[in-house]
């Protein structure tokens, strides 16, 4: 940074030296839209032209042939949706009980990882590595590996469950397991992020604080209900938006583990546009969920939007 | 954050009370179970077929054999994959940073007409939800020829919004003397980008990277919508592939997810602290 520590001129202007950098001359009140144009032309490409393009497939009866010969029906498909034939309402309800596990388990059990991490110090470390690592893995992978490990027959948690004389379950392949079996991994994958976010926030309260309290002669189940987690009132908030959001986007696991089955059990939103979409190329009603899906997920973004970077320092 | 210097003064040094030890037993228990698995799968892909079948699991290998690697790679290309994984990858993150910085830059130091209206339109399209556009995208891509190619698994993905937050957040932060001296001085914009801006933007730029490589490394979704020849997996994509196309031989499965777990944890080992915080501080996966 020696370059910045002694910027009085000459010797800065010596340093600026005739690099390709400094011959490059673009004037200051055209750098912003040099660097802007080509930027909102991409997003304009690459992300509004196809949310549009989704809005208007979803109000025709597409034809992926010769799209010109598309019908208007204006919200024929959205209302195609409640019809019995249409997996929708399948999806709709797995994709809640999802969510809702999902989020009701990973909030506290991240909190509770982030006290346990909280109370080491040397080896904190080693701990943060082995709850982190599941997260930092392809999603494909650690599906491939679960689905092994539940394999009804040879898998070792029902070899397991055998010692202690529990019968052999099925999991993924009994439709009323499967969901709960997928969210389950989802949940072992994903502890370790909330952890980290709420260790954050412990770390940030003065110890002074808890220090106070414990002379006055509070004791520790006082200490975390009264002081700790209403200083963390606002990282819970954001630890459980973004869970949610995270929660309704499942898409990998499914696929891999158990494309949407058995029958109908594992089917999600997600799932159920790639379906519509490309397997059954009905492009209206994969749109119509698409828009659908965006209308919830919008609205738990823009709670948290109001939330964005909760006070937790970097 | 996460430095071992800032943690609690609640625990006393060398005190070795009841308690301590059963808040190890309990973190060494959770720890276990999160690695577990991983340890079985490492040493599962060293077992034979029928090892692996048995019906009362082993958990060291009983006929320790490389045998598993060797069948995968010649019924796969696996070693194509995980270069594919590496070079899309990098680019995607190269690409990004690049993107993300320069429009922070121009975000956090310049005025201009409707700047706040830009900034908006650009952050809003983090509430956009990849599954709303996949299949536009998919139908844009295929119209641009783009379908089984590289340039179709990076095109989509050379802005990110919250990138461009970010770098925002973090270089308003930068003096703005620092800038106008070198705007006295004589420097162009784009090295005033270059020299000052980035050199002092690199711990948000290594969080940020460390986010964008991983998500991409480890993303299915776009590469399993778009690519149909072999040679053109990704890691994630060969993974999915061969729990389809081979579901019987477990041996091979087992294998290839090892090959796609151990590299990006071994990457997590020799840097903990930054993938950590990179994770945390973006927020999001």
């Amino acid at each position: 940074m020696a370059t910045i520590e002694d910027s009085h001129g000459s010797q800065t202007r010596d340093r600026i030296g005739n690099g390709l950098l400094s011959r490059l001359r673009i004037p200051r009140n055209a750098f912003p839209w040099l660097v802007l144009t080509p930027v909102l032309i991409y997003y304009f490409v690459f992300l509004i032209y196809p949310i549009l393009y989704a809005i208007w497939v979803s109000l025709h009866l597409w034809i992926i042939e010769d799209p010109s010969a598309s019908q208007f029906v204006l919200f024929r498909n959205y209302s195609d949706l409640l019809l019995p034939t249409s997996r929708f309402l399948d999806a709709f309800r797995n994709t809640l009980v999802y969510v809702f596990v999902r989020t009701v388990a990973l909030v506290p059990l991240g909190l509770l990882t982030a006290l346990l991490l909280y109370q080491f110090r040397r080896t904190q470390r080693f701990y943060l590595f082995c709850v982190f690592a599941p997260i930092v893995c392809p999603s494909a992978a650690i599906a491939v590996l679960w689905k092994w490990l539940y394999h009804p027959r040879f898998g070792p948690i029902n070899a397991q469950l055998a010692e202690i004389g529990v019968p052999r379950q099925g999991f993924i392949t009994v439709a009323d397991q499967a969901l709960y079996s997928v969210v389950a991994v989802d949940i072992w994958q994903h502890i370790g992020f909330g952890a980290v976010i709420f260790l954050a926030g412990l770390m940030s309260i003065p110890e002074q604080l808890l220090e106070a309290a414990r002379i006055d002669g509070a004791n520790r189940w006082q200490l975390f209900w009264r002081i700790t987690l209403p200083l963390l009132s606002h990282t819970t908030l954001f630890v459980t938006v973004i869970t949610l959001i995270g929660s309704f986007q499942v898409f990998d696991l499914i696929l891999v583990m158990t494309s949407g089955g058995p029958g109908y059990a594992t089917y999600v939103l997600s799932y159920l546009i790639y379906n519509e979409g490309i397997l059954r190329t009905d492009m209206g009603a994969a749109s119509a969920i698409s828009l659908v899906m965006f209308v919830i997920i919008m609205i738990f973004t823009v709670i948290q939007f109001r939330l964005l970077r909760p006070r937790w320092e970097y | 954050m996460f430095d071992n210097g800032s943690a609690p003064a609640t625990m006393g040094k060398g005190k070795l009370s009841f308690e301590r030890v059963v808040l190890t037993l309990v973190m060494l228990a959770v720890a276990a179970g999160m690695f577990v698995p991983f340890i079985w799968m490492v040493l599962s892909s060293f077992k034979p077929y029928q090892e692996i079948l048995s019906l009362k699991p082993t958990l060291w290998p009983q006929g320790f054999t490389v045998g598993n690697y060797t069948t995968l790679t010649s019924e796969l290309p696996f070693l194509r994959y995980f270069l594919n994984s590496a070079g899309v990858s990098s680019v995607v993150t190269l690409v990004i940073l690049f993107t993300s910085s320069l429009c922070g830059y121009v975000f956090a130091k310049f005025d201009f007409a409707y700047k706040e209206l830009f900034f908006m339109t650009i952050i809003s399209s983090m509430m956009v939800p990849f599954a709303v556009v996949v299949l536009p995208l998919y139908f844009l891509i295929a119209r641009l020829g783009m379908l089984d190619s590289y340039l179709g698994l990076v095109i989509p993905f050379m802005v990110n919004a919250f990138g461009i937050f970010l770098m925002r957040q973090f270089m308003e932060g930068v003096p703005g003397d620092l800038v106008d001296a070198g705007r006295v001085d004589g420097a162009g914009e784009m090295w005033i980008y270059w020299r000052i801006m980035l050199p002092l933007s690199l711990n948000a730029l290594s969080a940020l990277g460390v986010f964008v490589f991983l998500w991409s490394w480890n993303s299915l979704w776009w590469p399993f919508m778009i690519i149909s020849k072999s040679e053109l997996r990704t890691l994630p994509l060969g993974i999915a592939t061969l729990a389809w196309e081979y579901a019987t031989r477990v041996d091979l499965v087992i294998t290839g997810a090892t090959i796609g777990v151990v590299p990006i944890l071994i990457l997590f080992a020799l840097m903990t602290r930054t993938i950590v915080r990179g994770v945390a501080l973006t927020g999001m996966k």
